[in-house]
């Protein structure tokens, strides 16, 4: 039986504790359980403004994502 | 990220979800092309210097109908059970906390008349990003040349990390697509 080293085991544990907290952290600004932060930014299109705090009254699906 | 545009689109015509997008990208030109091209008809934000800061896309969340967010990372295989039985059948109690405010210094308050005199020669970058993202709402026309050079120059001083480069080269990109633009300005955006 091949033994794994030490030093990538740890690596391993230590990634998937870190994404592990990552995904916990969430996306930055925003944390699982907590209010959407008071952050306005414009829409691509220029025409208007939308302040994530005001996100109330229905359901919302949020999705940051990249064109590329 | 297409396929939650088609699960969402019944929910999304008949009033009983929202759904926004956040793309952090240095022009929002490609990320509207793309969105015409694949018949998404809500509204996108832009997110140009990465307020949000965000490490990984996409990020797909659910929030729920007081603003908290309370699913993170869905997966679109088990929509009907993780979105349609654990979120929206579910009436989520008011939070009891409130929102916060992540980039106080990135606001429109912080590009009026008032904050470009006082910052004639100290410009946080905070303050040179919230330029370039509100100045034509606030005052009412384009940012002139002379603001995007201060606002430039001072986003330049201190680099410290990818975040900052990164947003430098926003900074030069926004320079690069105006009318006050130096030749070097796409390159730069790039290099950095």
């Amino acid at each position: 039986m091949m033994l794994i080293p030490s030093t990538i085991v740890l690596a391993c544990l230590f990634a998937t504790a870190t994404s592990t907290a990552a995904a916990q952290r969430g996306g930055g600004v925003f944390r699982q359980g907590q209010p959407l932060p008071d952050l306005e930014l414009p829409t691509i299109d220029g025409q208007r403004t939308i302040n994530l705090a005001d996100l109330g009254g229905k359901k919302v699906l949020l999705i940051q994502f990249a064109s590329w | 990220m297409p396929v939650w545009h088609e699960l969402t689109e019944g929910l999304r015509r008949s009033g009983e979800l929202l759904v926004i997008g956040i793309t952090q990208e240095q022009h929002p030109d490609r990320c509207r092309l793309w969105a015409q091209w694949q018949g998404i008809e809500w509204p996108i934000l832009w997110d140009p210097f990465n307020l949000t800061d965000s490490f990984a896309v996409p990020m797909v969340m659910a929030v729920d109908e007081h603003g908290v967010l309370q699913s993170m990372r869905l997966d679109p295989r088990r929509f009907d059970e993780q979105f349609g039985d654990e979120f929206l059948a579910v009436e989520f109690p008011e939070p009891k906390q409130q929102p916060a405010d992540p980039h106080p210094a990135v606001r429109e308050d912080n590009c009026g008349p008032a904050r470009l005199a006082a910052d004639d020669m100290f410009l946080t970058p905070e303050h040179a990003m919230a330029r370039f993202l509100w100045y034509e709402k606030v005052h009412g026309a384009p940012m002139p040349e002379k603001e995007f050079d201060h606002a430039i120059r001072s986003m330049g001083m201190g680099l410290d990390g990818p975040a900052d480069h990164f947003r430098l080269g926003v900074a030069h990109r926004l320079r690069y697509d105006s009318p006050f633009h130096h030749p070097e300005d796409f390159q730069t955006s790039i290099d950095h």
